[in-house]
């Protein structure tokens, strides 16, 4: 039996549909499951997908971060279940404490991005790198593996106050991805750091693993027709998966376990 | 140097300040009666009595059809908490350039943007809810400031 995956949508959410379609190619079973009647309990995993929760009302994933439904989705990942969240729903997951998840309370923030040439919402392809321990997202992934993959969002700049909290992320290997040049270089600076993301990071998981913040949309970089060259042959080819499918089939993978 | 401030709300209902007052009532801030939002600027100028009028006519700050702008004053309601929230080490180098050269506004010689919250708190110690609020829904500590007016 296919696991089922209940993509959460909040009022304002825009990439339900996208996130359905990769874990269904994925090969699992997925139901978009509205934040104000969620029966989270029957499902097997989680998604929040992209958009603007609320409008980003007072600031991106906070209002939604506030809503009850966390009180048993955080029991649910208590248990070990996956909780994946993309672009907004990675802004979502750092507010609510379950991302990086070493002490309860939002350790960390999506801080309006920091780009010397545009101001506000800025998308573009850009290049990530798999550097972090295995987990729940990654189990096909090499180590130094590099991912072209879109960006979408005006506050995407991963920050903490918290000090000493990278570096013990780095040491916990729980930064997934991140911001990398054609040759994996980690480089600070834009145009390689899109948004200025403290340590370069585009995904950070929580120590258990099993919940996954992403800011780039690895369900826009599913399918090779979706790819900003499209150099495809056929349209058998344009179905093709790309390397960032793998995130959802490792999920799929993990699920089995 | 001197400074001149410049508030600017909404005519039409802010459903920012909707959504953020009931999502207060939600996690249990009941003392919390009513929000308001402002968008906050600073200004950094010479003579401030030359810019007091023109500042509420630019049409990049204040949309007419919109918005409204209280300019200049410091003064606060009675019986209201005012927080305000910024982003750190914000320089907003384009606007000020967009004041100073397509503007014609010379004299400004920096600007400051943040959020202005108004309060009415019914609570023995206001500000000590204010700072609550700040912590637990309107402000990042990552990335705000947060000054209780």
């Amino acid at each position: 039996m296919k696991p089922t995956i209940a993509v959460i949508w909040f009022p304002g959410m825009n990439c339900e549909n996208e996130a359905k379609r990769a874990c269904v190619a994925a090969g699992m079973d997925s139901e978009i499951a509205r934040w104000n009647n969620a029966k989270l309990e029957k499902f097997d995993g989680y998604l929040l997908p992209g958009g603007w929760s609320f409008e980003d009302r007072v600031r991106a994933g906070v209002i939604a971060s506030k809503d009850p439904l966390f009180d048993s989705l955080k029991e649910e990942a208590k248990a070990g279940k996956p909780v994946l969240g993309i672009c907004n729903g990675c802004q979502v997951l750092a507010e609510t404490g379950l991302v990086p998840g070493i002490k309860p309370e939002a350790q960390m923030a999506l801080a309006p991005n920091a780009n010397p040439f545009v101001s506000g919402y800025y998308c573009t392809w850009v290049k990530i790198k798999h550097v972090g321990k295995k987990n729940a997202y990654n189990a096909f992934f090499k180590h130094g593996e590099i991912l072209d993959i879109p960006i979408a969002h005006g506050e995407g700049r991963f920050i903490s106050a918290e000090k000493g909290l990278m570096e013990q992320l780095e040491k916990n290997g729980q930064i997934v991805f991140k911001y990398c040049d054609a040759n994996g270089a980690v480089i600070h600076d834009f145009p390689v750091n899109p948004n200025g993301a403290a340590a370069n990071i585009a995904a950070v998981a929580n120590p258990k693993g099993n919940v996954l913040a992403i800011m780039p949309h690895p369900e826009r970089a599913f399918f090779k027709f979706q790819h900003k060259e499209k150099q495809m042959a056929n349209y058998g080819d344009a179905m093709t998966l790309m390397p960032a499918a793998r995130i959802f089939e490792s999920m799929r993978e993990y699920l089995k376990k | 140097m001197k400074t001149l401030k410049m508030f600017v709300g909404l005519k039409i209902p802010d459903t920012t300040a909707i959504t953020a007052l009931n999502t207060l009532k939600r996690m249990g801030y009941s003392s919390v009666g009513k929000l308001e939002r402002f968008q906050y600027y600073e200004f950094t100028c010479a003579n401030p009595e030359l810019l007091t009028d023109r500042l509420a006519k630019i049409d990049i700050l204040v949309n007419a059809n919109k918005n409204y702008a209280i300019v200049g004053t410091e003064s606060h309601e009675e019986g209201f908490t005012y927080l305000l929230v910024k982003n750190k080490g914000e320089t907003h180098e384009g606007l000020l350039s967009t004041l100073q050269n397509r503007l014609g506004l010379k004299e400004i010689q920096s600007v400051a943007v943040g959020t202005l919250w108004k309060m009415h708190i019914v609570d023995p110690d206001p500000k000590k809810v204010a700072e609550e609020v700040a912590k637990e829904l309107l402000a990042s500590p990552h990335y705000q400031e947060v000054v209780v007016l």
